[in-house]
């Protein structure tokens, strides 16, 4: 199970930490390194008087050192990990040491008993509950309905008054949408606020949010006689998604050997958002993995790009299953020399008309596309097929559309991206079979 | 039509839906018009989502098939930093070495490398993009500079409409190439640009300067701005044929004569062998009064602070000389001329102009003659270093390892322009310093900046044979520091010793990996 150094840094918490542990990547002030089927520790040198204490969980990634920083996985985590990609020799098989075992037995259990509190739900004050699950409806009705004055409002007055509004205009209404338990509904609005006069084609990409809100809300209003699994999806899509203890218990769930396809990390004020793509070796069915980390804090489990799992993914009930979370049994399986399943231009389109069918409101959708070629005229981006058929390109940062025309050389090659908002953003792709992601 | 109503808005009146599909329309129910509008709005967005097709768009042309030998990952790091600046001195050696093996920077990184190479090192840059980076340079004009000047857009094109680093550059290529059409496509524009331009363009001409030059710099030297006149003094001043050039030369040679020495009895001559000029001495008169003239050739009239005004005048004129009109007017070498003016009431005016003679004339014997005759002067170091370069490759070698021989670890400026492969003597003298120095920073704790500078161009540029010997070196010095921990002096040094010894080892890895 071998990671490059860029997978390996791309699991520091940040810059620093990357950095400091790619000094620590030589032999040097190592010593005791060894590995075993479920970890690889070392002792590393530091500057106090005895070597920190460095252990790795193979099977996430996890680390623990017993050096005093706040950082997780620490410089010297990262070291070890930097030091055996390049020279895994070094970790020969051998015996887990004490604080190795310890550590990870302690893992298990705790991962054990994590399973078993979602699948006994513990017992609630039922009459509680209901009281305040009606008190927030109420509020959120109330919410949805300003929302619909609002918008209506925006009709009667005509786009063109508000191209001159800032982004407080937008921001209030977001921020009343919140209050409402709708944090969905808020962000749909901000985004829709943020292109406007910035996007070339505003007017209609604005008018085109704005009557899909519109059709949330309706359809909304009539919520008691749609499908349930329809139900279910305008909850997440006003945000209301169910818990994990539920998704759990009761979501659709699906083994397979799972690709992780790519990796986006999204940094707003004091969140920071972590989507990692996957893509089912048997399945062919996409996944959507959803982590949330506060300020500056890690995130708690590790994925690694151009790696792949196998495990039991819950997917969270909707009319179009996408969003997904992995339980405690995880499995790596190493690293894939290539995507598992490439969708053609036309397939793809197909599959998106078949999604919007049942799911009108869906925004973003993974995807890797065979075959695919980048090709730029005059700033605009496309991706064409062999054939010449051509789809939008777009990408917050114009170097990885660079990065992308450089890797392919203009030739055919597979490419994982993500179609978002009318756009293929591409994300990543594998170059001389090595997994490569397009950097900023 | 839906836009436009949206747009509009509904207070100013609904026509209804228009201009949709019947299968839209037909999905809208009976509501108040801003309703029907954004419900009609969202399912057309849906629709037409869903109902995508892809566009027809001609195919590009792919890169060029190569087989190109990508640089390793570990020599990589390497290159990341010089990109960011760093090893300023070792990143030619490096860009030529991996160019002559044929490597070629990784895609991942060639991105990275059209957008942040510094305009000093874009040439060394160039063939380490191989085939597939120069296709991706062709492709967008911030990266034009990757490009071979066949590819570049046409020459006169860029010196009409370019910006003016553009015209400056087509310029120096015309110039290059054919020196009159160069100064005629400059005569076509100079009237109409403004000073600071004029000044900018001027300088190509020194490419290819000929005495058919003349008369467009003579029409400069009337020019309203004083940039213009000063760049065509000095344009002037580089021909020896050109009536400015004559007229200096008279001034100069009334100004500083040569006086052979007067047939004398033998005492006569036994005095004078004494006082050092048996050979003739040089009689120094500069002019008492200004001339007003003497401002259209480039001269200044108020000397700087804590200068005398003739010193000044004399220092100026002696600049804008030849040197070599010295030996031809007075049949003395360079050496004895040099040493009668420092000897002379206006040594320090006349060393000082001999050093901007000779930087401006390039002139490899004078350089050579008066660098060994400012050893030993104080205050020369700044001339010294101008100067150095301008000697022969052979010359600096052994001016070099005369100074190291004097003990002085200052030398690492001087190092730098001793292009590789270094004589023996060269190598064993810097290695002798190395040690020395060395020895004697860690006994005293002194400065260690010279030492660190002169351990850095060391590290790089001595043959790997004797690396493994300086490197131990640096590690027992670190090891001696490392057992003074209290004192933060040793602490400090010893931290830049560490960095020193990852140099070497950097160095040792990099002749390894790319070997000579």
């Amino acid at each position: 199970m071998q990671l490059t150094e860029q997978q390996v840094l791309a699991l520091a918490p940040d810059a620093q930490v990357a950095g400091a542990g790619k000094k620590l990547g030589i032999a040097k002030p190592w010593g005791n390194i060894g590995s075993s089927e479920r970890a690889v520790w070392g002792e590393c040198k530091g500057s106090g008087s005895r070597p920190y204490q460095v252990r790795v969980d193979r099977s996430d990634y996890a680390a623990k050192c017993s050096c005093p920083s706040h950082k997780f996985p620490c410089k010297h985590a990262i070291g070890l990990l930097v030091l055996l990609a390049s020279e895994p020799a070094l970790a020969a098989p051998s015996a887990e040491p004490e604080w190795v075992a310890e550590w990870l037995d302690k893992r298990a259990t705790s991962a054990q008993q994590k399973i078993e509190r979602a699948q006994s739900p513990s017992e609630v004050d039922e009459a509680a509950q209901q009281k305040r699950q009606e008190k927030r409806a109420g509020r959120m009705d109330e919410g949805l309905a300003a929302l619909d004055v609002w918008l209506a409002d925006l009709m009667r007055r005509g786009l063109a008054q508000i191209a001159g509004e800032g982004p407080a205009f937008w921001e209030k209404q977001a921020a009343r949408l919140v209050d409402a338990q709708a944090p969905g509904l808020a962000n749909r609005l901000r985004a829709l606020g943020e292109e406007v006069g910035v996007r070339d084609d505003w007017p209609e990409h604005t008018l085109a949010g704005m009557g899909q809100l519109a059709l949330l809300l309706k359809a909304w209003q009539g919520r008691e006689h749609l499908d349930p699994r329809l139900r279910r999806e305008l909850e997440l899509q006003i945000g209301l998604p169910a818990r994990e203890e539920e998704v759990l218990a009761q979501g659709e769930q699906r083994q397979d050997e799972w690709q992780i396809l790519a990796q986006e990390i999204e940094e707003t004020a004091r969140l920071r958002l972590r989507r990692t793509w996957l893509l089912g070796r048997h399945s062919a069915q996409y996944a959507l993995l959803l982590h949330t980390a506060v300020n500056k804090q890690p995130f708690t489990e590790h994925f690694v790009p151009g790696t792949s799992f196998r495990a039991v993914l819950h997917f969270w009930p909707g009319s179009y299953p996408l969003r997904a979370m992995t339980d405690a049994q995880l499995e790596n399986t190493g690293v894939p020399a290539a995507f598992w399943h490439a969708e053609t231009m036309e397939g793809f389109l197909d599959r998106q008309a078949d999604a919007l069918a049942v799911n009108p409101w869906l925004q973003r959708m993974p995807l890797v596309l065979s075959a695919a070629i980048p090709v730029q005229q005059n700033g605009q981006w496309w991706v064409l097929d062999q054939e010449g058929h051509g789809l939008p390109v777009r990408s917050h940062s114009v170097n990885r559309l660079w990065s992308w025309l450089a890797h392919c050389g203009g030739r055919p090659a597979d490419i994982a991206g993500e179609w978002q908002a009318g756009a293929f953003h591409p994300l990543a792709m594998y170059f001389n079979q090595r997994y490569q992601v397009l950097s900023d | 039509m839906l836009l436009q109503q949206a747009l509009i808005g509904t207070m100013n009146g609904f026509g209804g839906l228009h201009g949709l599909p019947e299968e839209v329309r037909a999905s809208v129910p009976e509501l108040p018009p801003e309703q029907q509008l954004l419900i009609a709005a969202g399912v057309w967005s849906v629709y037409r989502e869903a109902g995508r097709q892809a566009v027809l768009r001609p195919l590009p042309q792919p890169a060029p098939e190569a087989r190109e030998k990508y640089v390793p990952a570990n020599i990589q790091t390497m290159l990341d930093e010089c990109l960011k600046g760093e090893w300023e001195n070792w990143w030619p050696v490096v860009a030529t070495r991996l160019a002559r093996h044929g490597y070629v920077v990784s895609p991942g990184k060639m991105v990275s490398v059209l957008n942040a190479a510094k305009p000093q090192q874009q040439a060394a840059w160039r063939p380490l993009l191989g085939t597939r980076g120069l296709w991706l340079a062709q492709q967008n004009a911030a990266w034009s500079w990757a490009l071979a000047d066949a590819e570049k857009i046409e020459r006169s094109t860029r010196w009409l409409e370019g910006n003016l680093a553009e015209r400056v550059q087509a310029l120096r290529e015309q110039r290059g190439e054919d020196a009159a059409s160069a100064r005629a496509w400059l005569e076509a524009v100079w009237k109409g640009e403004k000073a600071d331009v004029r000044q900018a363009l001027l300088e190509p001409l020194l490419i290819g300067l000929g005495q058919e030059d003349e008369p467009f710099l003579n029409a400069c030297l009337a020019d309203r701005s004083q940039a213009v006149r000063a760049t065509a003094v000095h344009l002037l001043s580089l021909l020896p044929a050109s009536a400015l050039a004559q007229r200096l030369r008279e001034r100069a040679m009334s100004w500083v004569q040569w006086q052979a020495p007067a047939a004398q009895g033998a005492l006569g001559k036994l005095a004078a062998r004494l006082s050092g000029s048996a050979q003739g001495r040089m009689v120094i008169t500069p002019a008492t009064a200004w001339d007003k003239s003497w401002s259209k050739d480039g001269l200044e009239e108020t000397p700087p602070q804590g200068e005398g005004a003739r010193a000044f005048w004399l220092r100026q004129l002696v600049s804008i000389v030849p040197p070599a009109l010295w030996q031809e007017h007075t049949g003395q070498a360079a050496e004895s001329y040099i040493k009668a003016a420092l000897a002379s009431d206006w040594g320090d005016a006349m060393v000082d102009g001999l050093c901007a003679a000779t930087v401006r004339f390039h002139d490899a014997e004078w350089a050579y003659a008066l660098y060994r005759a400012l050893l030993d002067r104080s205050g020369s170091a700044e001339w010294r270093e101008k100067i150095f370069p301008l000697a022969t490759v052979e010359q600096r070698y052994e001016l070099c390892a005369a100074h190291m021989k004097r003990g002085d670890p200052d030398v690492a400026g001087m190092l730098a322009h001793c292009p590789l492969p270094w004589p023996e003597s060269l190598q064993q003298a810097t290695v002798r310093l190395a040690q020395q120095s060395l020895r004697q920073a860690t006994q005293s704790g002194n400065d260690q900046e010279a030492l660190l500078a002169l351990g850095e161009q060391a590290a790089l540029l001595l043959p790997s044979a004797l690396l493994a010997q300086y490197k131990a070196w640096w590690q027992e010095a670190v090891d001696e520091l490392e057992t003074h921990t209290e004192n933060w002096r040793a602490r400090f040094a010893a931290a830049a010793y560490r960095r020193q010894l990852e140099l070497i080892e950097r160095r040792l890895q990099f002749d390894k990996e790319i070997p000579l």
